[in-house]
């Protein structure tokens, strides 16, 4: 074999390794990343006051009443999964349609800047019985208001096309009742391990990442109906 | 310019392609192994542009049976990048090993980019990137072989 040949098997054979390498190095990672805060949440959950698990009263939920299926999602507004979800479960819900009630918690994450005033902006337009709305347009828009210059007059400006008043809004954003709501849902997620978003719980039970997928959810819901 | 010198300067842009088309396939085969590993860990990697990433990397359509296809997509861009570089130092069978093989991605990227706009209603970031380095490639390989053929 050519000296040529030899350094082209050799380079050939450092790609194989670092892409072999890398892969496996961010697997361990992502693994170990993701037992780390689970083993944390459950201690601090351990911590918790049984009342801690109540959350929010009352939730926001859309759906029957009667509905046999609840599906809970710990969201927040600015992570790029939860947003891509929340075309799935809008699916999801024409699917099933009274079988299925949705009951959102807000959960935003301290890493995504905006998170927090937009998790206000919808419990504000909640108070003005908007909430759903809010939350849709905040989805429908998500590419657009976490990067404009001033986040906070976008997430008014969405009120606006809501038909909220923006007086009240804006007052409401920056009350004790929104801050005591999402206080409220973030303890309920933590006493139930909640560590990131999007979380799914299916008539209490903890849907795996794997399965916040159409195909998956359909599966978990089917399966929640015929257990009752 | 005479014909002569036309076809030299044509000649000396043929490894320039392949090394091109080496490139390439390590972009394409960082994207790979990069949704692989989301696949294996579980995983739903967020989209910033399109905004299906749950739809489509969720789908049925993203293994084949317990392999997922990242990880298919990760072993051909490996090949094409081995073959591409052997290409661009001569090693003239490698050319058309490297163009049917690009030939057969180009196939299955068309069929995927199908499947997302009319089964599933949805892109995904990483998916249409590496939609586009095998376009690219297909391009380069078919560009070098045009060359090859004057």
């Amino acid at each position: 074999m050519s000296v040529k040949s030899r350094i082209l098997f050799v380079i050939i054979g450092c790609v194989f390794l670092c892409a072999l390498g890398s892969g496996y190095a961010l697997f361990h990672y992502k693994k170990q990343r993701f037992l780390n805060a689970k083993a944390d949440v459950a201690e601090a959950a351990a911590k918790l006051p049984a009342s801690a698990k109540d959350g929010a009263k009352p939730p926001h939920v859309r759906g029957s009443s009667s509905a046999t299926v609840t599906l809970e999602e710990f969201g927040d507004f600015q992570c790029p999964p939860c947003g891509d979800l929340s075309g799935v479960l809008q699916k999801l819900e024409q699917d099933y349609g009274t079988q299925l009630r949705f009951v959102f918690r807000q959960f935003p994450m301290p890493m995504h800047l905006h998170a927090m005033e937009a998790a206000r902006a919808s419990e504000a337009a909640g108070l003005q019985e908007r909430f759903w709305e809010m939350h849709d347009l905040l989805y429908q828009n998500r590419f657009a208001w976490p990067r404009s210059h001033d986040v906070r007059a976008d997430l008014i400006g969405l009120a606006k096309s809501l038909g909220i008043d923006v007086d009240r809004f804006e007052k409401d954003m920056n009350s004790q009742q929104v801050k005591e709501r999402i206080a409220a849902d973030q303890l309920r997620g933590r006493s139930l391990g909640v560590d990131r978003t999007p979380i799914l719980f299916i008539n209490g039970r903890e849907l795996p990442v794997s399965a916040l997928n159409p195909p998956g959810l359909h599966a978990a819901v089917d399966e929640a109906l015929t257990a009752k | 310019m005479s014909t002569t010198s036309q076809v030299a300067d044509a000649t000396r842009a043929r490894p320039t392609l392949y090394v091109t088309a080496a490139v390439l396939s390590l972009i394409g085969l960082a994207d790979s192994v990069y949704l692989t590993v989301e696949h294996l860990v579980g995983e739903n990697a967020g989209c910033v542009v399109a905004r299906g990433c749950a739809e489509v990397l969720g789908s049925n359509y993203a293994s084949i049976g317990p392999l997922p296809i990242a990880l298919i997509g990760a072993l051909a861009y490996f090949i094409a990048f081995s073959l591409a570089l052997l290409a661009a130092f001569d090693y003239r069978r490698c050319e058309l090993f490297l163009l049917l093989l690009v030939q057969a991605m180009f196939a299955v990227t068309l069929w995927l980019l199908l499947v997302q706009a009319f089964v599933l209603h949805a892109f995904c970031d990483y998916c249409l990137l590496s939609a586009a380095v095998t376009v690219l490639l297909t391009v380069t390989a078919l560009t070098s072989q045009i060359i090859r053929s004057r």
